[in-house]
């Protein structure tokens, strides 16, 4: 997994270079682009870091970029900055998940600390996202008859009426119960609720 | 000189206080006369049975009824001097067609007395002139077109070979408000042109003697007495000898200055207008401006910011962070030049306009428009285009304008690329720029009443562009006209003619 990295992307170069420099002083992993088609395609799905993005460009604008990353289920956070904010605009981006929208010339520190908040954010959704994928690995590890009990035991069920609904044994169901507990990796019920609710 | 004799003057005019001056200015100059005043010709029907030789009619032409003189010189061989004044030319004009002498006397010109004096003089001394004489009167052949010459309305010089004025009519000598005999034997130069232009007109007369060209028309500025200065046209040609030899030159004057103020002031309207129009652009355009200036100012910060905190770095990376701080000053200041430079009032500057220079620079404001984010402007013009010969900035103004246009049309126009494309091509002696968008072109009604003023197809449109465009334009002897038969889209297309030389209008 590579290093998370701060994306930048200005259409003017000069903006661009000293945007660079400034994030640098804090993050020194920094890539930056001179459009949203340069980024979209040198960015590989799934490189942590955020994005820090000009609103107005020729071409494909900040908003738009936005737009495309949602659609490609991509949750790099992405943080707005504009030479002439309006409230418009920056009310659509950050109903779509901006981090900050930073109006130009901005205080360095508001910028670092956007830049650290979407960092956060983008570990916390990794982290989340890799739980995710492990409890998929884990559900889809377990047999057909496994899954008819953990769903009965979400839907709280206790052993014995999943047993007559399945017409089952109740050793059986005990057996089935235990093995989907030891696959998911659940110690007690309430993780076993806990880990299915993360699905 | 016989001075002894007292003669008779008989004074015909219906003006009471002009007998009273011609008396004064006879007295003045010590003549002996027996004055008679009569206010009609008609008094002396009869004819005058007393005249005697040295005798001298004075006939105030103004109010002269046709026939009048006619009868009077079937009874009567008085020799008559003419006298106008004011607005006697159709008086004049009977009197010598009735068969009067062209002796005429103007009593608004200057030295009135010395010329009276002339004539009585004349009339009186028999071995002058004879004027006495009725048998042997001989007219004075030059004084007919001497008079008619110095009663033109456009001023008239006769030069010799060597550039000196031999003679000038009272139009030419009015003009200036000096006597004609000041100017006779001066050199042209020298007498009439102001002082910064003499060395011009010295070297365009020289250069006439050297290749003897076709005689073209040339402008002077001239300073009266008075100190006024007055632009005047000479039309001249060359005067020869039966061989064909050349003897000097003739000109005749016309005063330009108040058709020259005139254009002057339509120009200065146009040039008020032309400023208007590019504050009204830039209204529209003040976003995109100040997003513009903005960037320089944002790169600065930010990187004066990295250097605060980047002190213990190497001084070649805070060099280098410092050299993108100057460059980015730089950039903020060279555009806010750019834009005083485009609002600029003031007056003309004429001078050759490299099309390329101008296109490149516009479209590098225009990008810079909002309007312009979704944009495409493209150009196409080559950097070897001859130069036209204009202002500079009323050209960029003119191309501002059509590209402003095509960006209000393509901003309506959704789910297409827009693309404007600025082209330039050299057609014979003119230079044609064009203005292609792809939006959806205009229609019948837009593209008949596109140039009138106040005319516009856009919400907070002042519809002046156009109209102001097409006044450059054609203030630079062009022409703007939307192209038709495209086939779709908007197209304007603007020619001017390229500038002849280097010296570029100023011609001789």
């Amino acid at each position: 997994m590579s290093e998370p990295t701060v994306f930048l992307v200005d259409d003017d170069p000069a903006v661009l270079r000293s945007l660079s420099a400034l994030v640098k002083v804090v993050f020194p992993r920094v890539e930056a682009f001179r459009s949203a088609h340069e980024f979209l395609q040198a960015y590989e799905p799934g490189q942590p870091g955020c994005l820090v993005l000009d609103v107005a460009m020729p071409g494909m604008n900040g908003l738009e970029l936005q737009r495309r990353l949602i659609d490609n289920r991509c949750d790099l956070p992405i943080i707005f900055v504009t030479g002439h904010a309006n409230v418009q605009m920056a009310v659509g981006a950050m109903q779509n998940g901006a981090v900050n929208f930073l109006e130009k010339p901005f205080r360095e520190h508001d910028l670092w600390e956007s830049v650290r908040k979407a960092m956060e954010m983008d570990e916390r959704n990794r982290r989340r996202l890799d739980r995710r994928h492990l409890v998929e690995e884990r559900l889809a590890s377990l047999s057909d008859g496994e899954r008819h009990v953990l769903d009965m035991i979400l839907d709280g069920k206790p052993n014995k009426e999943i047993a007559t609904e399945l017409e089952l044994s109740i050793r059986t169901v005990e057996d089935r119960r235990s093995r989907l507990m030891r696959k998911m990796g659940a110690g007690s019920l309430a993780e076993l609720i806990q880990l299915a609710m993360t699905h | 000189m016989e001075r002894t004799a007292t003669h008779r003057l008989i004074v015909v005019t219906a003006v009471m206080t002009f007998l009273s001056e011609v008396e004064e200015l006879l007295r003045r100059d010590g003549l002996k006369f027996e004055l008679t005043r009569l206010s009609s010709l008609d008094e002396l029907d009869d004819g005058d049975p007393s005249a005697e030789a040295g005798d001298i009619l004075f006939l105030h032409c103004d109010g002269l009824r046709p026939g009048q003189f006619e009868r009077f010189r079937r009874n009567s061989s008085l020799p008559v001097v003419l006298l106008v004044d004011g607005d006697c030319a159709d008086g004049l004009q009977l009197a010598i067609d009735e068969g009067a002498d062209p002796w005429v006397l103007d009593l608004d010109g200057p030295r009135v007395g010395h010329l009276l004096k002339g004539f009585i003089q004349c009339g009186t001394d028999s071995r002058r002139r004879g004027f006495g004489d009725r048998d042997g009167m001989i007219p004075f052949e030059n004084n007919y077109h001497r008079t008619l010459l110095d009663w033109l309305p456009h001023g008239i010089w006769e030069l010799d070979r060597d550039g000196r004025i031999v003679f000038v009519n009272r139009a030419y000598a009015n003009m200036l408000g000096i006597e004609p005999d000041e100017l006779v034997g001066r050199y042209v130069w020298e007498a009439t042109a102001v002082a910064e232009e003499a060395q011009r007109l010295r070297e365009a007369y020289e250069n006439v003697l050297l290749d003897e060209p076709e005689p073209t028309p040339y402008v002077a500025r001239t300073r009266a007495a008075d100190g006024r200065l007055i632009d005047v046209k000479i039309d001249w040609s060359y005067k020869r000898d039966r061989a064909g030899r050349l003897q000097g030159f003739v000109a005749v004057h016309t005063n330009i200055t108040e058709q020259r103020r005139a254009e002057r002031q339509a120009r200065e309207r146009l040039d008020q207008l032309a400023h208007m129009g590019r504050l009204n652009i830039l209204g529209e355009m003040a976003s995109g401006m100040a997003h513009e200036v903005s960037q320089p100012i944002t790169a600065i910060a930010n990187l004066a910011r990295a250097c605060r905190h980047s002190l213990d770095k190497s001084p070649e990376e805070l060099g280098s962070m410092l050299a993108q701080v100057v460059d980015q000053a730089e950039r903020a200041s060279r555009i806010i030049r750019q834009l005083r430079h485009f609002v600029r009032r003031g007056e003309r500057r004429r001078g050759p306009v490299d099309l390329h220079e101008a296109v490149v620079e516009v479209i590098e404001l225009m990008r810079a428009d909002h309007r312009a984010e979704c944009v495409a402007i493209e150009f196409d013009v080559p950097r070897d285009l001859p130069p036209i010969w204009g202002d500079f900035i009323q050209i960029q103004q003119v191309i501002c304008n059509l590209v402003c246009n095509a960006l209000d049309v393509l901003e309506q126009v959704d789910g297409r690329a827009g693309r404007i494309d600025v082209s330039a091509k050299r057609i014979g002696d003119s230079v044609a720029v064009a203005v292609v968008d792809n939006g959806p072109g205009l229609s019948d009604v837009a593209a008949q009443r596109l140039f009138e003023p106040f005319f516009t197809t856009k919400r907070e449109g002042l519809g002046l562009g156009l109209s102001i465009s097409r006044s450059i334009v054609e203030d630079h002897e062009g022409q703007l006209d939307l192209l038709t038969g495209m086939d779709a889209g908007g197209a304007f297309q603007f020619t001017l003619p390229v500038a002849e030389n280097a010296e570029g209008s100023a011609s001789s």
